[in-house]
């Protein structure tokens, strides 16, 4: 899911959002008090339900502010003097280190040690296949980014705004000229990919138990190696790259070590850049 | 005027004017204080040698290069310094010399794009599918297959732009050009890569378009094509307007023979 707002920002502005991990960041701090102020402790059926919905969508909305507003700090005066490209990456990892030591320092809210997140959802085997035992947790997840992707693919397949995202995406100037706003599908891009990050944090949070100001950043370089596994720039792809990163994580930490996990996810990244830098559905590199 | 049923906006207000247009590249005087005007209704050639400014006339009647002085009017009013959406949004559009579709979309979702400028319905609304976003989807799909359908490649729809011939290509751009429901149609080179059928039928397109009341604004380089379709035609050359007038006026101007039909061509008067 982190994936997706990585792949989008890049198909459609050729940038890479590196300050994308602390957006999702945003979203597990944003998921952790809005779970603190609904419930303590364990709780089940419909409240569970909506408690955990309502935690999703302020994370989503927190991750979503937190995108528009690097949109309109750290991009768009770029954008707006055509600055080159090195220079909105250089901008993305100033935000991404501004967000991290903002989190870092505001003590109240973040601090050097990691936040706890309320037991809300006590983890228990849903059901099991072929021996393999399925939490009700990954459940969740599982739904939620099957509901995500869905929907997004949706929005981007069938939908004016989705028309004028692959539009912009494929040839900006054409776009303009047959009455695109390019703005305005800039900011719905940011702000997309801000939802699905902060729904990704929230379920992040919940299934490990805790909101830190770095968090973000291991998943967020998974995200982007996925992202370019699939080919950056594609929305299935980016799906399809998720998948194959966890299944090959998996396989790793099977045949050789647990803690190879980590190692193996930028093994891939190394790998795909080398080999195969358009990505298993990417297009050829534009020339 | 040809066709009378076209409804005129403003008695006496062209549909464009354009005044001492001038656009500087560097040292290069692209355009040079070039005057136009086009009324509204009008099949208009605008022709020249390559280099002449041709493009960069487009390019600047269309926002995508602002001009370094002079004035573009729109119905009597400036649309200088506005945004290539905008400028669609109020009634002009284009299609290009080397043709630009989104290649990896369908015919049909190309001239969707062109549709959608007219469109309202936000982010919320599409996710949601609220009854405004799936009306104002099933309508611009119709509209753009009434398009395709009147470009006569209503078959080629579902096909990924990127496959189709030059000729098809061609058409659904014209399509998606006037799916943005423009008063001005501005077609850069529209024969380019034809055969002489594929030019005859759009001939006949073209008039068919104007008979639906948009104007039409055309480069072109096949004289044969120019002559027989416009009714009033500019010459520019070196940047500067060098003549403007009827088809025939302007093929006996000496200037335009020297400057755009070469020297040889004074030899071979008729044809």
């Amino acid at each position: 899911m982190i994936a997706l707002g990585y792949t989008m920002v890049y198909g459609v502005l050729q940038l890479i959002n590196f300050a994308h991990s602390e957006v999702f960041m945003v979203g597990t701090f944003a998921g952790l008090y809005a779970l603190k102020a609904m419930a303590s402790g364990p709780e089940g059926g419909i409240v569970l339900a909506g408690v955990v919905g309502t935690a999703m969508l302020a994370a989503m909305g927190a991750s979503a502010l937190t995108a528009l507003g690097l949109e309109r700090i750290a991009y768009r005066p770029l954008r707006n003097r055509g600055a080159p490209r090195l220079s909105y990456l250089i901008s993305a990892i100033g935000a991404s280190l501004f967000l991290q030591n903002l989190l870092f320092v505001l003590t109240p809210i973040g601090g050097p040690a990691p936040r706890p997140y309320p037991n809300v959802m006590v983890r228990r085997t849903a059901f099991t296949v072929l021996g393999y035992s399925v939490s009700n947790q990954q459940l969740l997840i599982v739904a939620t980014m099957i509901a995500m992707y869905l929907a997004l693919d949706r929005f981007v397949m069938a939908s004016h705004t989705g028309r004028g995202i692959r539009a912009v995406a494929e040839d900006p100037e054409t776009a303009g000229m047959m009455g695109v706003n390019i703005k305005r599908i800039v900011v719905v891009t940011f702000l997309v990919g801000g939802l699905m990050a902060g729904a990704a944090g929230s379920l992040y949070g919940i299934y490990f138990g805790q909101a830190r100001f770095d968090i973000g950043f291991i998943p967020g370089i998974k995200a982007f190696t996925a992202a370019v596994l699939g080919g950056i720039g594609n929305i299935r792809g980016a799906l399809l790259g998720g998948l194959l990163l966890g299944l090959l994580e998996n396989l790793g930490v099977t045949c050789i070590r647990s803690d190879w996990q980590d190692v193996i996810a930028f093994l891939v990244l190394v790998a795909v850049l080398m080999f195969r830098p358009s990505g298993l559905l990417g297009e050829a590199v534009r020339g | 005027m040809p066709s009378s049923d076209v409804p005129a906006v403003a008695p006496g207000v062209p549909l464009l004017e354009a005044r001492k247009l001038t656009k500087q590249f560097g040292g290069l005087r692209a355009l040079d204080s070039v005057d136009l005007t086009l009324e509204s209704g009008q099949i208009h050639g605008l022709i020249g040698p390559n280099g002449a400014g041709k493009t960069t006339f487009f390019n600047l009647v269309t926002g995508m290069l602002v001009p370094t002085s002079g004035e573009i009017l729109l119905e009597g009013e400036s649309i200088v310094g506005r945004k290539p959406y905008q400028v669609t949004r109020a009634g002009i559009a284009r299609t290009f010399q080397n043709i630009r579709l989104f290649k990896a979309m369908t015919a049909l979702e190309n001239v969707m794009v062109g549709v959608d400028a007219g469109n309202r319905a936000g982010v919320l609304e599409a996710v949601l599918r609220t009854r405004r976003s799936r009306r104002e989807e099933s309508d611009a799909g119709r509209a753009a297959m009434r398009l395709l359908g009147a470009m006569g490649i209503g078959a080629l729809a579902n096909q990924v732009a990127g496959n189709l011939s030059y000729g098809d290509q061609r058409r659904v751009e014209i399509a998606r050009a006037l799916g943005t429901h423009p008063k001005l149609l501005l077609l850069d080179e529209p024969t380019a890569g034809m055969n002489p059928a594929e030019k005859a039928a759009l001939t006949g397109l073209i008039r068919g378009v104007r008979e639906s009341g948009v104007t039409i604004l055309l480069i072109e380089h096949d004289m044969k094509f120019v002559m027989g379709l416009c009714e009033v035609i500019t010459v520019l050359d070196f940047g500067q307007r060098i003549a403007a007038g009827p088809p025939q006026e302007v093929q006996r101007d000496p200037k335009v023979i020297e400057a755009y039909l070469g020297h040889g061509a004074v030899d071979e008067p008729g044809q």
